[in-house]
């Protein structure tokens, strides 16, 4: 009996399909020999059929009333669901958002049609604070009036506005080759502004000479929202822009010119920063395309020079491979104070007083403006 | 209206196709609860989670199963919760409890407002339902589990927490127990039962 226990086990099992083909003839075996066991399983197999024709027992009268009743509680204590996006809260918040975007649109726009004036950008506020008389009316300008500042009339920088335009670096490479060509020209207009016609024709020249390679970015002067044609990129490129108020004399020209942040690519010959005096002991840098009272070289930003640099720095290539930002002097003494309290190399090649304009290099790290890629 | 549909408007909240599945389904989901609690009470409460929960669940019921089948299972998940919660129950407050093999399942009061007509349709059927009220709750809930909501003894493990093979001998257990019931309670299995083994006897 102890052993058909076992086979009691395996006759049940074999009825839920629970046995291994070993058991299954181990237990043929037995039943083959064991009548009380094969009688236990005819008597199981019936058992497992009566399962399926078993009665239902039927639910308490009223059943689904009450649980239809249940449900209704339940459906009623739900806060209604009202769709997300007509919710008041949505809707002011929806309204609220749109102002920003516009904001955010208005304020992109500014910077890249050049119409935001003093909109924070570096170069813009760093130039404008530096001696521009006239309103800077930037990228609005039309091809005359670029012509007309380019020409000697010390009106604001359009140029610096302009820079930011449109992405069209190729052109601007090339005005940064056709640079130093100008300088000599530049030098013999005793001391107003460079010689537009110089620039225009080598700027006008290169504009349309399309493709080189160069720093992929949105650059100056050759921007096609604002200038767009060769002509007046080549004008805006070579305009000066008048430094601290003074008759710059004898100022490098080539500026404007490309902005890229891509380093490494731009053509050293108009690239490279160097350094003279004007006229009248003004001290001044070339870097890049760019000229500057100052360069203030540092391997990376310090910490909290996000603070010092309002809004986004416009990187710009320098032509050795680092990349640099217009700053204002204020910003340069703030960014050197932070390097030395967080004891960062930093150069400086001169101090200059706060309104004027000054280069931050950054050597090692530098961050992409938002133009700034490829 | 096919259950297909019922289902259809149900779930784009309609409550009186709502309804409708549960008058469709309420027996059968009863009888599962009923039987696996042995309480009618119980199951009947156990049944109307079951069906709260298919209302619940309905907007992510896919229709890849029948509503029926569905429901079913749902009923046999609210089943093993209510024996879990048991269980947990009984083992904080184990002088409370009856001893599983001790406590025989009496025949529930209240039952005389159901009986007659659903048990007097088939007499196998009528003695196995009897001979299940009677079975030791521990080898009801198995055979329920195995026989009526066709759990594996796989899930019926994970279910009850047992190794598969005390579940394996559990229920074979349970079913020689309801066998000797039926036997004793008046000879109602053997008719069939034997009639059957002369079948098998014979061949």
């Amino acid at each position: 009996m102890v052993r058909c226990e076992k086979f009691e086990i395996m006759l049940s099992a074999r009825m839920d399909g629970a046995l291994t083909g070993e058991e299954e003839l181990a237990l043929e075996d037995h039943l083959a020999h064991c009548p009380a066991c094969r009688a236990l399983a005819a008597d199981l197999d019936a058992l497992h059929a009566a399962f399926a024709d078993l009665e239902e027992v039927p639910a308490p009268e009223g059943f689904a009333q009450g649980v239809m009743d249940q449900i209704r509680a339940q459906e009623s204590q739900k806060p209604k669901v009202v769709p997300l996006f007509r919710r008041p809260q949505m809707r002011a918040a929806a309204g609220l958002a749109a102002c920003a975007l516009l904001c955010v649109g208005l304020y992109q726009a500014g910077i890249l049609n050049g119409a935001s004036g003093g909109s924070g950008q570096m170069s813009g506020a760093g130039y404008s604070a530096a001696g521009a008389t006239a309103a800077p009316a930037g990228g609005y300008q039309s091809e005359s009036e670029i012509d007309r500042a380019a020409s000697g009339e010390r009106s604001s920088p359009p140029e610096l506005y302009q820079e930011e335009a449109a992405p069209q670096w190729d052109a601007a490479d090339k005005q940064i080759v056709q640079a130093p060509d100008v300088l000599p020209a530049a030098g013999e207009k005793s001391g107003k502004c460079v010689d537009p016609k110089g620039a225009d024709g080598a700027a006008g020249a290169s504009d349309g000479s399309g493709e080189t390679d160069g720093p992929r970015a949105y650059t100056a002067g050759s921007g096609g929202e604002v200038a767009g044609q060769g002509e007046a990129n080549g004008a805006a490129a070579n305009e000066i822009p008048p430094l601290d108020g003074m008759d710059a004399v004898s100022q490098m020209s080539g500026e404007g010119a490309a902005d890229g942040a891509a380093p490494s690519e731009v053509d050293a010959e108009g690239a490279s920063a160097s350094s003279s005096s004007s006229e009248d002991g003004e001290l001044w840098h070339r870097i890049g395309d760019r000229q500057v009272n100052a360069v203030l070289t540092m391997e990376c930003l310090p910490q909290g020079a996000e603070e010092v640099l309002e809004g986004e720095p416009e990187w710009l290539p320098d032509g050795e491979g680092a990349s640099f930002c217009l700053i204002t002097g204020v910003e340069m003494e703030e960014l050197m104070a932070l390097a030395a309290a967080q004891e960062l190399s930093c150069q400086a090649t001169n101090r200059i007083s706060g309104e004027q304009v000054c280069a931050l290099r950054l050597t090692v790290l530098w961050e992409l403006g938002e133009g700034g890629q490829n | 209206m096919t259950e297909r549909e019922l289902v259809t408007r149900a779930k784009a909240g309609d409550q009186d196709a709502f309804e409708q599945l549960v008058l469709d389904n309420q027996n059968r989901v009863f009888s599962l609860t009923v039987r696996m609690t042995g309480d009618r009470e119980e199951g009947a409460d156990l049944a109307q989670e079951a069906f709260l929960k298919a209302w619940q669940g309905l907007p992510s019921f896919q229709g890849d199963s029948s509503f029926s089948t569905w429901v079913y299972r749902l009923a046999t998940n609210v089943c093993i919760d209510h024996l879990r919660r048991q269980k947990r129950r009984r083992e904080v407050e184990p002088a409370l409890s009856l001893d599983d093999e001790e406590s025989g399942w009496a025949e529930p009061a209240d039952w005389e407002q159901d009986p007659q007509r659903c048990l007097e349709r088939a007499e196998l059927g009528r003695a196995v339902a009897r001979g299940l009220e009677k079975l030791p709750d521990h080898h009801r809930r198995v055979l329920v589990l195995r026989e009526l909501s066709g759990l594996s003894y796989q899930e019926i493990g994970e279910a009850l927490g047992l190794d598969i093979g005390t579940v394996k001998s559990r229920i074979a257990r349970s079913r020689t127990a309801l066998k000797k019931i039926l036997m004793a309670d008046g000879n109602l299995f053997e008719a069939p039962a034997s009639k059957t083994s002369k079948e098998k006897r014979g061949g």
